[in-house]
């Protein structure tokens, strides 16, 4: 049709996770300015000239004198900087997958979980004759609960709100499909 | 789809309250005002407490009429009880909810002469 499928596909997969630009500009920001300040601090130290903030020679020294500074900041000095790292692995290995899913066709259509969600607990209220408003969903990629809470004294038919979500989940085509589960509170609402 | 075309029905609690106090005050024979209704929920049942005063007889009357106290239903005791079992019956017929169990707490007495009734 009108786009490209490749450029659709990218598209699409740029809707359905999140960028990790932001954390790659912050990194490649910090990197850049540390090595430039080593690089300057090399350049002048060359040249005889008195250092910004610390020689190549100091930093050699105090690299060598780190055993003799008292443990507890450098204990926490190494725990803030590994709590870092594990940050920033943890974004660059994550699939960072959005709460949202794809309707696939010629024109694809990326769905918000919220949207999926209350579209199933429509379809669960109508199936239990109640209000939307008792009825909960929780979407995640392949899977979706749906709690219903009951009005005290008339029963609801578990397998008819079950058959009214999957359809309903069936029927809105989303990729990954849903599994959906229905379900009942124990205890009732009055009214 | 065949749900859509299905509207809501949904009876407010203070609407339920007002059955169970109307029905409630029908079956000890006081007024509906005199009834506090508790409504909860049991396992997915209707919990009903009530608290309400009961018509009794006067003991003037009873002893120039001792037939008057079994045409009144009986003790106080046995009233209540049946009183229980009407006020489930007829909440479910009224409002088509499954009631699980009935509290009734007699608060008061309300001494006057029977109605004729039907």
């Amino acid at each position: 049709m009108s786009a490209a499928p490749r450029l659709v596909k990218r598209v699409v997969r740029r809707e359905l996770h999140s960028s990790r630009s932001g954390a790659a500009v912050v990194v490649a920001l910090l990197a850049l300015l540390a090595t430039a300040w080593i690089g300057t601090e090399a350049v002048l130290a060359a040249l005889g000239r008195p250092a910004l903030l610390l020689s190549p020679a100091a930093m050699a020294a105090g690299v060598r004198a780190l055993p003799s500074v008292q443990p507890t900041p450098l204990v926490v000095a190494g725990a803030v900087l590994a709590l870092v790292g594990v940050v920033l692995l943890v974004l660059a290995v994550a699939p960072g997958r959005r709460a949202r899913h794809v309707v696939p066709g010629t024109t694809p259509t990326v769905v918000e979980d919220a949207v999926v969600a209350s579209s199933l607990v429509r379809a669960a209220a109508d199936a239990a004759g109640l209000d939307p408003d008792r009825a909960v969903a929780v979407v995640g990629r392949r899977s979706a609960l749906v709690r219903v809470t009951p009005t005290s004294g008339i029963a609801v038919d578990r397998g008819e709100i079950e058959k009214a979500v999957a359809d309903r989940a069936a029927s809105l085509r989303l990729q990954p499909a849903i599994r959906t589960r229905v379900a009942v509170d124990r205890k009732g609402k009055i009214a | 789809m065949s749900t859509d075309a299905r509207g809501r029905d949904v009876v407010a609690a203070k609407a339920m309250e007002s059955v169970v106090r109307a029905v409630t005050a029908d079956a000890l024979g006081v007024a509906s005002k005199s009834v506090q209704a508790d409504l909860d929920d049991d396992g997915g049942r209707l919990a009903i407490a009530v608290r309400a005063p009961i018509r009794v007889v006067s003991i003037d009357r009873l002893q120039r009429e001792p037939a008057a106290l079994e045409r009144s239903g009986g003790s106080v005791l046995d009233r209540t009880a049946t009183a229980e079992r009407t006020i489930a019956a007829r909440v479910t017929e009224l409002t088509g909810s499954a009631v699980r169990r009935v509290g009734v707490r007699i608060t008061g007495a309300d001494v006057s002469t029977e109605r004729r009734v039907r």
